[in-house]
């Protein structure tokens, strides 16, 4: 019992020391009588929580390890998923951008040409593994694209379409060995080949073969498509590349230089189809700057190779417009394309490089004037020849002889001289220009040029098919050996002035002989329709008979009669 | 002297303890044990009446006084003073019914908590956070203290049975 009243009292006074404890507290709360009680309280506990907490954390550390593992593993999970999102979206995004800054290049690049073009992105790609260089683009029929149309990136050509599926196509590179596209050197109308290494070049290189060999060509000059009959497969003005390399290549009828293509063709990406050619060639245009060699090229060309003469005596404007409107309004046939190369006798400048400017200077005569004439096949008819035939045509004839008789005597001098010499009447065309002095230069050349064809023939079917394959065709040089077998001098050299319908090869090599007297000059005679002036080089074609329709032509200033055949 | 030092240890551990370690564990229900508590009744079991209400308003004050504190100063000193009596008294009166002290002050802790600090005008003491919270603290406390209770009961009936050996278990040889 007192055990129990004690308690009582020791309970009593501690509610009431509580009571009294809260009541003042309370009461004072601003500034109470225990603040420093509760300092004390504070220093003390506090110095053995943040002891406390010190050993408690890692503890506590550790239990949140294990307590958190599945929501961490959960939150690892979905910050990697949303990692990897983002990652990928960056790198889309990045290649978003780079691929419309392709892009836009491109349709700068085309609308510098005035192309129209389809956008397109490879897709696939074939390369190293087989021996093809080619890529698949998605776009396809769906979108316009057809075979045979030129692909281009905004850097400058790309290659072909070859074949089409609905939503895709394939693409044949520029680098694909098969492959040759007609090229133009920057700022002169010398033109060539442009076949591509395949995957021993990597990409890196093309061969460009001139066929001029007396063309000037050095290293540092820019190439440009030459373009296509109608820009197909390949639209005229595209840049091509940058020649890295001559090679010297003695004997043979071209010269040969690789290029090395604007393109990457190891980074291919966007591309665009050309869906239509621009009405005109732009020529030099779509080039990048023009670096300082190319403007020296350009001032150098002009006295013997690209500045007009002053009098274009109709012959050569005739083939001069041949060949200016190849590289202009109509690009020369498409690849595949037997053409008939004549021969270009000696009259026709053998370099070529006389008869083109007389073609500018007659515009509006050398415009397109096939188009007017021009058969099925792609037929050129030359507006002018008409006036110039009835003479032609027997002076061709009658120079035959004349030419044949010589041959012999000039074969000797060996090829070295002929470009010399070639040059030389060059020279003075350019200086002179009156007709006259052209007409004897170029019976000048006719004699000097003069000899059996028939060995050439197979050197011409060379270029010829050559140039067919590639696509250069109309407007294109041909050139070939003259004398019999190789070393001779070069027999004649032309520009392709029209080209054999498609589906019709080896025309070449099969009706070579017969011709009137020249041997087997090629077109001439055996296509049983009479051939104009295929005295002994200036070969050329026509072909309204078995040929139905398509001719082809030749070369330049060499012939003068038949052309009224061809356009009958 | 050394008990009481120890004890005064052991009750200043049990409160850092208890805002230190506990009171930060992200333990589901929103509440959680109450060492505090628990030490007052156990100290109360142990000690009786008087001892349980003067180790209450000890440990209380503590509490009141603990950094973390905004509340008035004396009110866990005098709900803890009231529990470790209670306990403590029911201990002394009916020692067989320890269990049912424990969980009846367990259960009526929080409520004498909230009690006065309703009464003191806290705007904290709210019966819906009480309604809300009570559960889970009765719950985390019980579970505590039963725990407390298994290992205390085992160690002291194992001391126990320890001092009875020697009687019973080896009758044959204390015969010999």
């Amino acid at each position: 019992m007192r055990d129990t009243r004690r308690a009582r009292l020791i309970l009593g006074l501690l509610l009431a020391v509580a009571l009294v404890l809260i009541t003042v507290d309370h009461r004072q709360r601003g500034d109470s009588l225990f603040d420093p009680v509760r300092a004390v309280g504070a220093s003390l506990f506090g110095v053995a929580e943040r002891a406390g907490t010190g050993v408690a954390r890692p503890v506590g550390d550790f239990i949140d390890t294990f307590t958190s593992a599945p929501e961490s593993k959960r939150r690892i999970e979905v910050l990697r998923a949303e990692n990897a999102r983002l990652r990928r979206e960056l790198t889309a995004h990045s290649l978003d951008r780079e691929r419309s800054a392709e892009l836009t290049r491109m349709l700068g690049l085309s609308g510098l040409g005035g192309y129209r073009v389809v956008a397109a992105q490879v897709i696939a790609r074939r390369g190293v593994p087989g021996f093809e260089d080619a890529v698949e683009i998605d776009a396809g029929t769906g979108d316009g694209v057809k075979p045979e149309m030129t692909v281009l990136n905004g850097d400058g050509l790309v290659g072909r379409v070859v074949h089409t599926a609905p939503a895709s196509a394939t693409v044949v590179l520029l680098t694909d060995p098969a492959s040759s596209a007609g090229a133009r050197v920057e700022g002169s109308n010398e033109i060539g080949l442009i076949t591509g290494l395949g995957p021993v070049a990597e990409g890196r290189l093309v061969r460009f073969r001139l066929l001029d060999a007396a063309a000037p060509l050095t290293a540092g000059r820019r190439i440009v498509s030459f373009g296509s009959q109608h820009g197909m497969p390949y639209a005229p003005g595209v840049p091509l590349g940058t020649i890295q390399r001559v090679e010297a290549t003695p004997g043979e009828l071209t010269r040969v230089a690789y290029a090395r293509p604007f393109v990457d063709f190891n980074a291919l990406d966007v591309v665009g189809v050309v869906v239509q050619a621009p009405q005109r060639d732009p020529r030099d245009a779509m080039l990048p700057k023009p670096p300082a060699a190319a403007a020296r090229a350009d001032s150098v060309t002009p006295p013997h190779r690209t500045s007009p003469p002053a009098s274009p005596s109709p012959v050569p404007s005739s083939t001069a417009r041949g060949a200016r409107e190849g590289g202009r309004g109509q690009p020369g046939a498409t690849r595949a394309r037997p053409v008939r190369v004549q021969r270009p006798q000696a009259r026709s400048r053998p370099n070529g490089a006389h008869g083109r400017p007389s073609g500018v200077r007659h515009p509006a005569s050398g415009r397109r004037p096939s188009s007017a004439r021009a058969r099925p096949g792609g037929a050129v008819a030359r507006p002018d020849g008409a006036a110039a035939r009835p003479g032609g045509g027997g002076r061709a004839r009658s120079t035959k002889d004349h030419a044949a008789r010589d041959g012999d005597q000039h074969r000797p001098a060996g090829r070295r001289d002929h470009p010399t010499k070639i040059r030389e009447h060059t020279a003075r065309a350019s200086g002179g220009g009156e007709r006259g002095h052209r007409r004897s230069r170029s019976d000048e050349l006719e004699r000097s040029h003069a000899a059996a064809p028939g060995g050439s023939v197979e050197r011409l079917r060379g270029v010829a098919f050559g140039a067919l394959r590639s696509g250069v065709s109309k407007g294109s040089r041909a050139a070939a050996p003259g004398g019999a077998g190789a070393g001779g001098p070069e027999r004649f050299r032309g520009v392709v002035v029209g080209v054999f319908r498609r589906g019709v090869p080896g025309w070449l090599g099969g009706d070579g002989s017969g011709g009137s007297g020249a041997g087997a000059a090629p077109g001439c005679g055996g296509r049983g329709d009479r051939v104009g002036s295929c005295s002994w080089g200036g070969g050329v074609e026509l072909s309204r008979g078995s040929g139905a329709g398509r001719v082809v032509g030749v070369v330049r200033g060499a012939w003068r009669g038949g052309r009224e055949d061809m356009k009958a | 002297m050394i008990r009481a030092m120890a004890a005064v240890l052991l009750v200043g551990l049990i409160m850092v303890v208890q805002v230190t370690v506990v009171n930060r564990l992200p333990l589901p229900g929103g509440g959680g044990p109450d060492l505090v508590l628990l030490g007052v009744v156990v100290f109360a079991l142990a000690r009786g009446a008087v001892g349980g209400a003067a180790i209450g308003f000890a440990m209380g004050f503590g509490t009141d006084v603990l950094p973390p504190a905004a509340h008035v100063m004396g009110q866990y000193a005098l709900v803890f003073c009231l529990v470790g009596f209670m306990v403590g008294r029911a201990a002394e009166r009916a020692p067989g019914s320890s269990a049912v002290a424990v969980i009846v002050a367990v259960m009526l802790a929080p409520v004498m908590s909230a009690g006065v600090g309703g009464l003191l005008g806290d705007p904290r003491a709210d019966w819906r956070t009480l309604a809300a919270l009570w559960p889970s603290l009765v719950m985390y406390n019980l579970a505590l203290a039963a725990l407390i209770f298994w290992v205390v009961s085992r160690f002291s009936r194992e001391r126990r049975r320890r001092a009875a050996v020697p009687t019973g278990a080896y009758p044959v040889r204390r015969h010999v």
